[in-house]
């Protein structure tokens, strides 16, 4: 290339990227005229442009992270290294599995340096064995030294979260990422980690924002106990003879041990600086200069070279904290200033002095503005809306909450994420504590202080997978009368909630202050409590039973028997403890609820199956009222409703009415206190987009090494296979608008092939050559009635191609080679029909194969194409039946799936006769194996999920991606609901 | 470490024109830049193809003299750092490569996990440059800085001595150039 083409090139390049897609051609055909290589130069870069930056950083990051990340893929002593997690000067850190104990654990290498000089390993072995005697909360814990072929590391817990650091970088400078509360919260529980260490005469020494981090549940945990004196030599301790030798040894400590050198430096102690000998009070220093950061978001000393840093360590006091930040409270200016004194006998003496000042100011924090510790939710209670309210009542009520504004405050109690999604909770009666699991254990959160104790695995659980559940339908009543205790049920071996049955589940009672569950009853389900008389209903023989039993297990009695067809689903207890309430199902997915007076053993139905079916979360408040959820109107969340029936009628004594206003979410297992003021229940809001990959076996009817890929926290998931069945397409959103990717199984990066100009439906051809998808339509219009052109794009990227004008709402299905159909499925412009048409990857829409007759008013169709290209399976609506034709429009039969309605999308399995189906059920969305007789196989769950979700074989038949929008689960506490207790 | 006075003195030696000074360079940084990198890929976010914090900067902190912190001598060594973490990686890609070949482990040190088959790679991309380089160093130089250093657009302009908008157009066609010569190749 010569300068002056490069020039040539280069300028037209620019002209061109800066026009419009239509201007394009005609620019570029003015411009090049003749010069064919001009115009072929030209247009390449343009096919690069969007994509080039994207995949360049992508080779970089690779290549990067496995020079940074060596021992990823190996397998140390028991421990196979999983993926690279950090590091720095303290070593590299790894995410591994325990092949031993099968759990997931952080591996801590010591820099390599450090590893050779056998000094520093023996000083590296005795700090580590301290650190590891350390027990705290909040402090990570280490679990084993090990030293494998010359290589020392430590096994530490896996702490899902994020540093100090990472989250007051991602506040962005200036800005506090706390709420006062939730800082002072921290502070205390790190200062008590702190007290911990030194009562044990442990320095940490290197106490910094990176070093301490803060998990997903909120806690803090300091990491790197006892690490730091490891890269101090032993002269290092004694005060150097004179000011100039102590300058020089600061330069090389800080560089040699650093995480980074910055990172350090700028928490160091003055005495740490001056070399002397150090005691717990720098550690005070260093957590004061910590906090500093904690409630202004920067650096007390900002200074960016060392020499400057440790000039003002020494010398300068940093800018009072409520100068940056107004809404601080004088007495945390205090606390901070008391610790970052540059004379350490000025200073805090101990970490429980500075704890105790930092306990003082949470009281008076609760005491004085305890409205601060809430979120205001939703204001004014407007109950317009009813089911069979009357305008009269609903005027009542609205003029009396113009009068007394009620503010039901709303606030979070837990903080997980979607891959740890709390599964259910409820608040003990007397209000002190919450209960709850997660996908990974069971806990009791006091509510007054946040500070959360984990249930130990009992020993006879330890080892299984377990899945605890708090709420089996009737969580007002988990916990005993005198809030000590509650019911809890321990799910064996799937967490697939719509397994869950009596046969692998057990009861257990769990003390909420101390000590592991114990087990009442095997192979049964616990329901309900009722605390005025302590007595548990329970199923058993897979729901056929319901019982009621003892706090202890004792004086078991069976209350009634139904037929193994109509299972019993949930049970409740009325108030009075005369009255068991209880849910059958009498088909999948349609259940009643019944009433038996225990006295008489007469039994009413309390709600119809039209009833329950509006109804969500349907629960009764201590003073005998029902509290159910309902969906709101306009689709934007749920509100809470409540009614009152007699329960030994069924007759409604009190009409519903709607006692919340709120938008955004819905609301599920909900529990009150005994005064009926305060509720917990999980908010579930829309999540994102993911996917799952299995491994199909035993004939296509279970699932196997179900795994979750992409590992993206953006919305990103699984759209196509590739040919190799080891490549797949995503798409995602992590650009900030969806695209198309691909991405090997194995591998953690994606390659853009469509970043701009995507809509959805996107599939690969069976030559394996082309994605095609339906690109985008008019923007703010409803993908449903908003035509799309059929779109594609080489697997290799480059500038997309439109194959047509837009069509309506339409959907996609290819075959897998040796076939070569793809077809395109529209409505006519009526909706009367479905237009079924081949197409030609390079021409685009071809011959119409058939036609099928719609619903004009329904957009709820789908439809799907055999893998051997030669058959179509296409749905009406949800409620099927699945119509099979061969693609010449000869129909072939029709598939009743047996116990399912709802069906959403379905994908053929790979022999051409089966069938994977998705179907709505309670939880969330299930997949299912349908025989050609339309017998039903579940084979997974996916719990939580909502809009869709989508079964996608791959082109060997031996694995099946299931792309699915997730919900994220936390719990909420609600509070002040006097008002409208009424 | 070594002293950083030695690091400065091989930067500047190198900066004269002295190749060897580039290869006692390399031991002196590598591990450095490898432990920079671990911490680097840990502040990444989903969905930036950049960080926020550059490579580069951390060891400009860490290995420069910091006695002159002129802007010249840090641009400088920015353009020297961000080259060498092109030949660190570009090496390091080899050698597995190599080792991949040869169907052996090397030392701990080296050993990587499997290779994929991506057709292009820093290999590929190493190549590339080279090529660009002989008729536009500055575009190189701009692509070193970005993917190598990860310097943002403003700082790539200061230590190339041109505008943010020249930067940022040096990048899209080169980028451009790049992929497409990355795919032929």
């Amino acid at each position: 290339m010569t300068p002056e083409r490069w020039a040539q090139i280069e300028e037209l390049f620019h002209r061109v990227a800066e026009c419009n897609a239509e201007q394009r051609g005609p620019l570029l055909d003015r411009a090049c005229q003749d010069d064919i290589d001009l115009r072929r130069e030209v247009d390449a870069l343009l096919a690069s442009d969007q994509i080039a930056g994207h995949d360049l950083s992508s080779v970089v990051r690779k290549e990067l992270k496995d020079f940074a990340f060596p021992r990823v893929g190996q397998t140390i002593s028991h421990f196979r290294i999983v993926n690279g997690l950090g590091g720095g000067g303290m070593g590299l850190v790894y995410k591994a599995e325990d092949l031993k104990l099968g759990r997931q654990v952080a591996l801590k290498f010591l820099p390599e340096e450090s590893a050779k000089d056998p000094a520093a390993l023996g000083r590296f072995e005795r700090e580590a064995r301290s650190a590891s005697s350390l027990e705290h909360p909040n402090i990570c814990p280490v679990y084993e030294f090990v030293e494998q072929d010359g290589q020392p590391f430590l096994v530490m817990q896996l702490l899902e979260g994020r540093t100090l650091q990472e989250l007051i970088s991602e506040q962005g400078p200036g800005k506090s990422p706390f709420s006062v509360e939730k800082l002072v919260d921290l502070a205390i529980q790190i200062a008590s980690a702190l007290e911990a260490a030194h009562k044990k005469r442990i320095i940490h020494r290197d106490i910094k924002p990176s070093n301490i981090f803060v998990t997903s549940r909120g806690e803090p945990k300091i990491l790197d106990f006892g690490l730091a004196k490891l890269y101090e030599s032993d002269s290092v301790e004694q005060p150097p003879s004179s000011f100039e030798t102590a300058k020089g040894w600061e330069r090389d400590v800080t560089l040699t041990r650093a995480g980074t050198a910055i990172g350090t430096a700028a928490y160091m102690s003055p005495e740490q600086i001056r070399g002397e000998k150090l005691d717990a009070r720098t550690d005070l220093f260093s957590f004061g200069l910590v906090l500093y950061e904690m409630a202004v978001g920067r650096r007390a000393f900002s200074e960016e070279t060392g020499p400057q840093l440790r000039e003002a360590i020494l010398a300068e006091t940093p800018v009072p904290v409520r100068q940056l930040n107004r809404a601080l409270p004088t007495r945390i200016e205090a606390i901070v200033k008391k610790a970052i004194e540059k004379n350490r006998d000025e200073r805090y003496q101990s970490a429980a002095d500075l704890r105790s000042d930092l306990e003082a100011l949470q009281k008076t924090i609760k005491r004085r503005s305890p409205h601060r510790f809430w979120i205001l939710a939703a204001g004014a209670l407007i109950a317009v809306l009813g089911i069979v309210t009357s305008l009269r009542i609903a005027k009542r009520l609205q003029s009396r909450s113009v009068a007394a504004p009620p503010n039901i405050k709303l606030r979070q109690l837990t903080f997980n994420s979607f891959e740890n999604r709390v599964t259910s909770g409820a608040i003990s009666p007397d209000g002190r504590f919450v209960a709850y699991a997660d996908v990974n254990g069971m806990y009791v959160m006091t509510l007054q202080t946040g500070e959360t104790r984990l249930i130990p695995e009992p020993d006879e659980l330890r080892g299984k997978n377990v899945q605890w559940e708090i709420d089996a339908g009737s969580p007002e009543a988990v916990w005993f009368g005198d809030s000590a205790s509650f019911v809890a049920n321990a799910h064996l071996s799937t967490p697939d909630p719509s397994l869950w049955g009596p046969e692998n589940t057990s009861v257990w009672v769990v003390n909420a202050s101390h000590g592991a569950p114990h087990k009442i009853r095997d192979n049964s389900v616990a329901y309900a409590v009722a605390s005025i008389r302590n007595q548990i209903a329970f199923t058993t023989r897979e729901g056929r039973e319901l019982w009621v039993m003892g706090p202890g297990g004792d004086e078991a009695r069976k209350i009634v028997e139904r037929p193994a067809t109509t299972p019993i689903i949930a049970a409740y207890w009325s108030p009075d403890a005369k009255q068991l309430i209880y849910g059958v199902e009498d088909h999948p997915d349609s259940p009643r609820v019944l009433s038996r007076d225990l006295q008489s053993g007469a039994e009413i139905e309390l709600l119809s199956t039209s009833e329950v079916k509006n109804m969500q979360d349907v629960t009764w408040l201590p003073d005998g009222r029902m509290l159910y959820s309902v969906a709101k109107d306009s689709g934007d969340g749920c509100d809470y409703w409540t009614m009152r029936r007699d329960l030994k009628s069924g007759k409604t004594v009190e009409a519903p009415k709607q006692i919340t206003n709120w938008s955004g979410f819905c609301m599920s297992g909900a529990s009150a206190t005994a005064d009926g003021r305060e509720l917990v229940f999980l908010k579930t809001v829309p999540g994102h987009m993911t996917s799952y990959v299995a491994e199909i076996s035993e004939g296509g009817r279970r699932l196997r090494n179900l795994r979750h890929f992409p590992l993206s926290e953006n919305s990103d998931a699984v759209a196509d296979w590739m040919a190799d069945n080891k490549e797949v397409l995503t798409v995602s959103n992590r650009t900030g608008s969806f695209g198309i990717y691909k991405q090997a199984l194995d591998s953690e990066t994606a390659r853009p092939i469509v970043t701009e100009g995507y809509g959805r439906e996107p599939h690969l051809t069976p030559d394996g050559k082309w994605v095609l998808f339906l690109g985008t339509g008019n923007a703010g219009e409803s993908v449903k009635t908003n035509p799309q052109p059929l779109m594609r794009v080489s697997v290799n990227g480059g500038a997309p191609q439109r194959l047509s004008p837009s069509v309506p709402y339409g959907l996609l299905s290819c075959a897998r080679a040796p076939a070569r159909l793809c077809v395109l499925a529209r409505p006519t412009d009526d909706r009367k029909q479905l237009i079924i048409s081949s197409i030609d990857p390079l021409k685009g829409i071809g011959p119409e194969l058939m036609r099928f007759p719609l619903d004009p008013n329904r957009y709820d169709w789908f439809l799907a194409l055999s893998s051997d290209g030669t058959r179509l399976a296409v749905t009406r609506n949800e409620s099927g039946p699945i119509y099979t034709f061969l693609v010449s429009g000869k129909p072939i039969d029709q598939i009743n799936v047996k116990n399912w309605s709802n069906l959403l999308e379905f994908a053929w399995a790979v022999d051409g006769r089966g069938l994977y189906v998705v179907a709505v059920t309670r939880g969330g969305h299930t997949l299912l194996y349908v025989d050609p007789h339309g017998n039903a196989y579940p084979l997974w769950e996916s719990f939580g999920a909502n809009v869709e979700t989508k079964p996608i074989l791959s082109p060997d038949g031996r694995q099946i991606a299931v792309q699915t929008w997730t919900t994220n689960g936390n719990l909420w506490m609600a509070q002040s609901l006097e008002y409208t207790m009424q | 470490m070594a002293n950083t006075h030695e690091v400065s003195r091989l930067l500047a030696e190198w900066a004269n024109g002295n190749q060897q000074a580039l290869n006692d360079l390399t031991p002196l940084v590598y591990r450095e830049l490898r432990r920079l990198a671990a911490s680097y890929l840990r502040k990444e976010q989903p969905g930036h193809t950049l960080q926020p914090t550059a490579l580069v900067h951390e060891l400009y902190l860490r290995l420069a003299d910091q006695r002159n912190p002129d802007w010249q001598g840090r641009a400088h060594f920015f353009k020297i750092a961000a080259h060498l973490m092109r030949e660190i990686l570009v090496d390091h890609a080899r050698r597995k490569q190599a080792a991949k070949r040869a169907g052996i482990r090397v030392s701990l040190d080296d050993v990587v996990s499997i290779p994929d088959q991506h057709s292009i790679d820093v290999i590929a991309l190493d190549s590339s440059l080279n090529a660009i380089e002989k008729f536009d160093p500055r575009k190189c130089m701009a692509i070193e800085l970005r993917y190598f250093g990860g310097l943002s657009m403003d700082e790539i302009a200061r230590v190339l001595e041109v505008s943010p908008v020249t930067v940022r157009r040096d990048l899209r066609i080169a980028e451009a150039w790049l992929h497409q010569e990355m795919q032929r190749g």
